[in-house]
């Protein structure tokens, strides 16, 4: 007979925190990539030089951490696409789960890990400008958490919610893998086309795909756009893990 | 109520059926040997029953729930193997912090003192373990989750002869302690003979036999003499399996005899001997001496 009786939640929470207690490798990495990202990728600022012809020169230099914003996208589609294996997945069902409870730690664990590289994204920046601080003669313009607090909460929320769409899409690329080696060469034909031939993801009138997220300028908008698409991309993968076999060989 | 239902449960991958048509029930609290030749089943109708793979057809229960996809049958139910995914950040002790955490039942004293007996120090990783202490592991994973329904398959694989002998012993102390259904499938059957109160046999997609050890035991007899003697005395009975050993020719029968049958035989100065029961197995299975002497024997004459 049956002794032991768990709810979703609980089991959900449970493998939550049997995820994060074997995949500490995955923060690692981030920090790893954040620390190379600062220091190889830092000098990429733009310099530009006003010369008003009076003996005055002021040199602007912008520096941004659009490097490390890239880094941490990319660290973010691996790492959805990497909980998707079968590796993931034997853990899992070596202790008490089925493919509900599982994937809703997969989910939860992807909240955490955005959330963690929205925020030490963010962080770095002012990272940067301590770096900047060691150039001599340097007035700095800048937004920090004391001048505008808001803003630079929305930039840990956008952040945040970039990585989380992005560990959405290598989440579901994962997942249709699994269920089908045949997504490869599908993917990689997507892939092959967009670079060859150029075809746009357009959506409607010669708007790209992305500029549906990144030209959107309410941020309660761009919230609910996120929303709706790591739902939908979820959604997918659920319904494809739902039917998986495990341990297949 | 038995603890595991088949009903006509058939599982194919793609084209090839793996199990056909499968009638069966499995009772509780009662330790049953899963037996059978490479490549017939065994994994596949443990793992059906795991909840890790879908039945293709037919109904299929545990505890009266079907287990794919079921969290109450995960939860009571544990599967040990040597492909068991262990995660490879963690050493053997966070591995039984986890078993802990996800085995009400979970004996973690129990588990501490076998390992420590086994001499398998928790500060080790999973993955570097050799082949038999990796087993052991399992197995100790398995003894002390204590699940209402446990199954090891072939939980012996690379252990050494003491090993297989204290693992036996260990789960059959803790079952008399702690009565469950134990599923156990092995190909050495003569070694877990004693440990086990039914055997399931799987042979060609579907049950050769299911019942008690001691039915098995008594389900053939051995007739051994001259090959002569047997074929003039003994050709009424449904003869399982012959085999040559020398100048003896050993016949095993279908025991369906009378003792007045029996006395007979023994006259014409036939050799009439109770099988075990992995002797009876083996050659229900096609596996006893001289089968695959056939193939060479073929390749030398051409």
């Amino acid at each position: 007979m049956f002794t032991t009786q768990w709810s979703v939640n609980e089991l959900a929470k449970r493998q939550y925190l049997f995820k994060l207690s074997t995949n500490g490798a995955v923060f690692t990495t981030l920090i790893v990539l954040q620390i190379i990202g600062t220091i190889f990728i830092s000098g990429a600022g733009s310099t530009f030089m006003n010369d008003w012809g009076e003996g005055i020169t002021f040199n602007f230099t912008s520096i941004s951490n659009d490097g490390q914003v890239g880094l941490t996208l990319f660290w973010a589609l691996i790492v959805g696409f990497l909980l998707t294996s079968a590796a993931q997945r034997n853990e899992s069902f070596s202790f008490v789960t089925n493919r509900l409870t599982f994937q809703l730690a997969n989910f939860y664990f992807i909240c955490t890990a955005a959330l963690l590289g929205g925020v030490t994204t963010v962080l770095l920046g002012s990272v940067m400008k301590i770096v900047a601080l060691f150039g001599d003669n340097i007035i700095i313009e800048t937004t920090g958490l004391l001048t505008s607090p808001l803003d630079f909460f929305s930039r840990i929320l956008v952040m945040t919610a970039y990585t989380l769409l992005l560990m959405m899409i290598g989440y579901l690329l994962g997942t249709l893998i699994q269920f089908s080696k045949l997504f490869i060469v599908l993917f990689g034909l997507i892939w092959f086309m967009y670079f060859t031939f150029g075809i746009n993801l357009s959506v409607g009138e010669g708007e790209s795909l992305l500029y549906f997220y990144y030209g959107e300028t309410s941020i309660l908008l761009f919230i609910l756009k996120v929303v709706v698409s790591v739902s939908v991309l979820f959604g997918i993968s659920f319904f494809v893990t739902n039917r998986l076999e495990v341990r297949n060989p | 109520m038995p603890a595991i239902t088949l009903k006509n449960v058939t599982k194919s991958y793609r084209s090839i059926t793996v199990l056909n048509q499968l009638n069966l029930e499995i009772r509780e609290n009662v330790i049953t040997g899963l037996v059978g030749r490479n490549g017939v089943g065994k994994t596949t109708l443990m793992k059906m029953v795991a909840g890790f793979i879908k039945e293709s057809d037919g109904e299929l229960r545990v505890f009266g729930e079907r287990p794919f996809n079921s969290l109450k049958v995960s939860a009571n139910m544990i599967f040990i193997d040597d492909m068991m995914g262990f995660p490879d950040a963690l050493t053997l002790g966070d591995l039984l912090m986890e078993c802990d955490r996800f085995y009400e039942n979970w004996d973690q004293d129990l588990a501490m003192r076998l390992l420590e007996y086994f001499k398998l120090p928790l500060t080790l990783n999973h993955r570097v373990l050799s082949k038999g202490k990796r087993s052991t592991f399992n197995a100790v994973v398995g003894i002390a989750t204590r699940c209402p329904l446990t199954m090891f398959d072939e939980p012996i694989t690379g252990m050494d002869a003491g090993a297989r002998r204290d693992f036996y012993r260990a789960l059959l102390k803790d079952y008399l302690a702690h009565p469950r259904t134990i599923l156990l499938s092995s190909h050495h059957m003569e070694e877990m003979e004693d440990l086990l109160e039914d055997i399931l046999i799987i042979d060609g997609k579907s049950i050769a036999f299911h019942g008690p050890i001691t039915e098995l035991q008594e389900k053939f007899l051995s007739l051994q003499a001259k090959e002569s003697v047997l074929k003039s005395h003994a050709t009424r009975y449904g003869v399982v399996h012959r085999s040559n050993a020398g100048p003896m020719t050993e016949w095993i029968v279908d025991n369906e005899h009378t003792e007045a049958e029996v006395d007979e035989l023994k006259q014409a100065g036939i050799r009439v001997s109770a099988l075990s029961a992995s002797e009876a197995y083996l050659a229900m299975t096609g596996q006893t001496t001289g089968g695959v002497d056939d193939v060479y024997n073929a390749m030398e004459r051409e």
